[in-house]
């Protein structure tokens, strides 16, 4: 009798060992999903946030309505938002990319932009800063609230991501967006170990 | 009965189902991370590696077999129409190789780390007259490179002149201001690679 017990609570126990586990599994995010998963890092304007392969900064806020490079030159009915990566690598990878604005809307904006330039930042070594000022074509409706996505260079994700607030206001897109001018972007310029 | 006496088998068998756990866990190590990283140090012995590795590519594997000496290193101003953009100084790393011709000897890659370990790499804060020139980190003479593999069709082709049994040549790293290498690393298939002192 004491047998046949002992054998159904070893059998309870079992299934309900199976039943915690398998609830426990289903809480659990799946393979992909933990595999893709960022790391982010806030900061604000002119603030240097530290993510895994150096140190990122994001200033001179602006927009535009014309982007020149190069000689060549992209104008949108939409708006340019300009600003300036500066990154610091702390010798792991020389660049950061890519990089991408999220609008106020929560729509993402990124990839090869009209003008032809890739949103990247780099190359540079250990300890040397770089700053690389860019443009990202977005709609009018995402500039207020926007921020600015910075990514490791060798793992767009799973890995650390600095997302920077440019703390831009409804009143301060309209603004934005009324002067919007002409913008060009320059080589990537270095020196210093800012930020 | 004890309950060791009752389950000595289950002890015995324990550790041996840990280390296959263990080793059935371990392939993202084994498979991913070491091969993918500098794990495998070729010894210096009088100034010269004795590099040896496998390239495998299109189901057919090579053998790679190179002697590299470093020479040393020094501070230029330009080579080849590359120069170090502002905030740093273009440290060249000369080398001499000895290969049997017939060994591919392209697609080297050489860093320089300094006394904290950090790594300074090849083109990074750079820039190239793009009149000037021809590659400067190739490891190989240029026009006499030796078999190269073609990677769209697999097959090894020749240069138009074969190389030296011996070779130098001279990689270039721009570091910033005020930071010495202290090892210059070479490679060509990871995870072996050889580590020289910068003196």
């Amino acid at each position: 009798m004491a047998k046949r017990v002992m054998k159904l609570s070893a059998a309870a126990i079992a299934i309900a060992a199976f039943a915690a586990g398998s609830s426990i599994n289903s809480l659990l995010p799946d393979r992909e999903a933990v595999l893709n998963e960022t790391f982010p890092v806030h900061g604000t304007v002119e603030q240097a946030v530290e993510i895994r392969t150096g140190s990122v900064s994001v200033g001179d806020v602006g927009t535009a309505r014309t982007v020149t490079r190069f000689g060549a030159t992209a104008q949108t009915s939409a708006v340019f938002l300009t600003f300036t990566v500066t990154y610091v690598p702390n010798g792991i990878e020389t660049s950061v990319a890519p990089i991408e604005v999220e609008g106020g809307n929560s729509h993402v904006f990124g990839g090869i932009q009209p003008y032809g330039g890739l949103l990247k930042c780099g190359a540079s070594q250990a300890g040397l800063a770089v700053s690389c000022p860019l443009a990202v074509e977005i709609a009018k409706d995402a500039l207020a609230g926007a921020s600015v996505r910075i990514y490791n260079y060798s793992s767009a994700s799973g890995d650390d991501v600095a997302v920077i607030d440019l703390g831009i206001s409804e009143e301060d897109a309209t603004e934005l967006i009324a002067t919007a001018g002409t913008f060009e972007i320059a080589d990537p310029s270095y020196g210093g170990a800012k930020p | 009965m004890s309950w060791w006496k009752r389950n000595w088998r289950w002890l015995i068998v324990l550790p041996i189902a840990v280390v296959a756990a263990g080793f059935a866990s371990s392939h993202r190590l084994l498979e991913i991370y070491w091969p993918s990283d500098p794990t495998s140090e070729v010894a210096v012995e009088s100034e010269t590696a004795h590099y040896t590795s496998s390239l495998t590519n299109a189901g057919v594997t090579y053998e790679r077999a190179i002697d590299v000496t470093f020479d040393g290193a020094q501070i230029v101003e330009s080579v080849e129409g590359l120069t170090a953009v502002e905030g740093a100084r273009l440290w060249a790393f000369d080398f001499t190789m000895a290969a049997d011709p017939e060994v591919i000897a392209d697609g080297c890659t050489v860093i320089a780390l300094d006394s904290d370990g950090r790594q300074y790499f090849p083109r990074a804060a750079t820039r190239q007259d793009v009149s000037a020139g021809a590659l400067v980190d190739s490891c190989v003479p240029f026009g006499a490179e030796g078999p190269t593999i073609d990677y769209f069709s697999g097959e090894l082709i020749d240069s138009a002149t074969p190389r030296p049994a011996q070779w130098t040549t001279t990689s270039v790293i721009a570091i910033p201001d005020g930071v010495e290498p202290r090892t210059v690393r070479i490679y060509w298939d990871l995870p072996r690679y050889a580590d020289f002192p910068v003196r």
